[in-house]
């Protein structure tokens, strides 16, 4: 800008601080990250859930890529469905690939939210009718092979 | 104008084009869609480059020619090309755009961090709403800083959250291949295209023009590179090369290891990460990766802050069409007062966003109103820049975009193209009445598109008009 920024050393004051945050976050995500992983309930969940997948004609992951991502307890998958947060997550991934403002909701896949529901039902079934009274308020379409 | 109103300080130092560029890429590109499109496998080529190709080309080019013609974001152009009150339109069109984009970022932030530390607290609403305030008024701090701060987070975003993990996940996905792994989504000729499904398909496809929508946004701060004409096109064009590259190779690497219909799409986006690092035993990665996404959204959402409000302050001052408190500019040169009302909105919608059941579902249909009204300043846009080259042959250009006409109409019918399918109800909208969502959008179109903007332009005063010093009109 040819007019009226910052001085340069609040400017360098102000990325330092951005960079130090951002170390610090990082760090604390090392040090918290609580991904349950290899364990004999987490393996056994998985097979089930691969075994699932397999059934409904969807694509399946490898039994140990499922165990990594849901552990034993299926993760974030788990929670709430029927939160205002949660439910607002699950709406704004139905949509199209945009990553800024142009982010618009589509008409979403049926695959992927069947293969959530078949998530849930392995991991926590007790969210699983919540997660279903969501997906009827949802309109979906075969839009993936 | 009395006071900090005038007195803009004053620095010879100018912004490099390529960090125009890398603010150009971090307000339009991010990993953050990766495992969305990730789900269409091969077909997410598809999906981006043939909005590249109708959207995205006429668009970076012709905003690149009018950018190196007329010192000026989307006001200037088509003030000069069509009119002033039209000028204003366009203008604040792509400023209502960006209100309903802060909302879902921010709730994306605090489900990432969640996802991090732990993903109970993403259901927790003290949590979310602290990272949605903290987070928001940050950015408008910093916007407050003056351009120069805004560039340098926005680029700092789109490397560390965006460019060094983006080439991690090609790299590994190619050395999943290289292993001689099969890919988790077929890549033979028979996926190039995605699945029809009537019109469901092509509400995909043709929404998917608007992955591009906010290249030509950073024109507004043209007037920093010390020789715009040249300057501006090299930025737009390698902005353009990065947005794309951004946008197609992580999704395809994703989608070569991770069955992404399994695990990316309504569990989100840090789930598919993990189930990726989980394949090469390096999950350790994946709060880190997590932490530079967020870096990346942030950095986006600053150019976001900085850039249309600031075309709107210009315009608002020049012609007298905004009431001086909005116009008041801080000490470094910045519509702070105006950014500080914006946040109050913003803040209000994406707290409730956030915490009040269905509300999500209403702002969906709240978010495609406002992208409606943003393609009414593409068409005004390329209205503009067809009639400037028509009737200004000889104004001097440092860049001339070649066939303008025919990128002109490409883009123009491209824009229609996406307003029309605005008006087909999404999943979000559910069993509702299609006419009942015709009317909500149509209605809502007319009141933030046309109505607003009207009562601006009917109540504008003389009194209230400053002068805007050369080069740095909007």
């Amino acid at each position: 800008m040819t007019t009226g920024d910052a001085p340069d050393h609040k400017r360098r004051w102000i990325y330092i601080t951005t960079g130090v945050l951002l170390v610090v976050f990082a760090l604390i995500g090392l040090f918290t990250f609580t991904a349950i992983r290899e364990t004999t309930q987490a393996t056994t969940k998985a097979e089930q859930l691969h075994d699932k997948l397999v059934a409904a004609g969807l694509p399946a992951p490898e039994v140990n890529v499922i165990a990594d991502a849901l552990g034993d307890d299926g993760g974030s998958v788990c929670q709430d469905p029927s939160s205002p947060m949660i439910k607002a997550k699950y709406q704004a991934s139905i949509t199209n690939g945009a990553a800024g403002p142009g982010q618009r909701p589509v008409i979403g896949p049926r695959d992927t939210t069947e293969a959530v529901a078949l998530t849930i039902a392995t991991y926590c079934p007790d969210r699983l009718q919540d997660y279903l009274s969501h997906l009827d308020t949802l309109k979906l379409d075969d839009t993936t092979k | 104008m009395t006071g900090t109103a005038t007195k803009v300080a004053t620095t010879t130092k100018y912004m490099s084009w390529l960090t125009l560029a890398l603010m150009t890429t971090s307000s339009v590109a991010s990993l953050r869609s990766a495992p969305t499109m990730a789900v269409y496998g091969l077909a997410c080529v598809f999906l981006y480059v043939i909005p590249a190709i109708l959207f995205l080309m006429p668009t970076s080019l012709v905003a690149a020619e009018l950018a190196s013609g007329w010192q000026g974001g989307v006001y200037q152009w088509v003030s000069e090309g069509l009119s002033k009150p039209l000028g204003f339109l366009a203008v604040w069109c792509q400023f209502a755009m960006t209100i309903f984009y802060y909302p879902s970022l921010l709730a994306y932030v605090a489900s990432t961090f969640a996802y991090i530390i732990h993903p109970s607290l993403a259901s927790n609403g003290l949590y979310v709403a602290i990272v949605i305030i903290t987070v928001y008024w940050a950015g408008v701090y910093v916007s407050s800083q003056g351009t120069k701060t805004v560039a340098g987070l926005s680029s700092m975003g789109l490397v560390i959250g965006t460019l060094i993990p983006g080439t991690l996940l090609v790299v590994l996905g190619m050395v999943f291949l290289a292993q001689g792994n099969p890919s988790a989504a077929p890549m033979d000729s028979s996926h190039l295209l995605p699945a029809w499904a009537g019109l469901a398909s092509l509400v995909l496809i043709v929404n998917n023009f608007l992955s591009y929508a906010g290249m030509e946004m950073n024109a507004v701060h043209v007037s920093s590179l010390k020789n715009p004409a040249k300057e501006f096109p090299k930025a737009m064009f390698l902005a353009m090369a990065l947005v794309l590259v951004i946008f197609i190779l992580p999704a395809l690497a994703i989608s070569w290891v991770v069955p992404a219909a399994s695990l990316s799409l309504t569990a989100g986006v840090m789930q598919a990460f993990d189930a990726f690092f989980g394949h090469f035993g390096i999950s350790f990665l994946t709060p880190i990766v997590g932490i530079a996404l967020v870096a990346a959204a942030l950095g986006g959402m600053l150019t976001w802050l900085a850039g249309p409000s600031k075309g709107l302050l210009l315009i608002g001052r020049s012609e007298g069409y905004l009431p001086p408190f909005l116009t008041r500019l801080n000490k470094h040169g910045v519509q702070q007062n105006m950014l500080v009302a914006q946040g109050v909105f913003t803040t209000l919608i994406a707290l409730l966003y956030a915490f009040i059941p269905d509300v999500s579902s209403a702002y969906w249909i709240l978010s495609v109103i406002t992208t409606q009204v943003y393609l009414i300043m593409y068409v005004l846009m390329f209205a503009a820049a067809a009639k400037l080259r028509r009737d200004e042959p000889d104004h001097p250009r440092g860049y001339r975009a070649p066939a303008l006409m025919a990128l002109c109409v490409l883009g123009a019918a491209s824009s229609i193209a996406a307003f029309t399918i605005g008006f087909v109800p999404p999943s979000q909208f559910g069993a509702g009445s299609p006419w009942v969502y015709v009317l909500i959008v149509g209605g809502g179109l007319g009141i933030v598109g046309l109505l607003i903007p009207y009562l601006f332009y009917r109540n504008r005063r003389d009194s209230w008009k400053f002068a805007v010093p050369e080069g740095q009109q909007a």
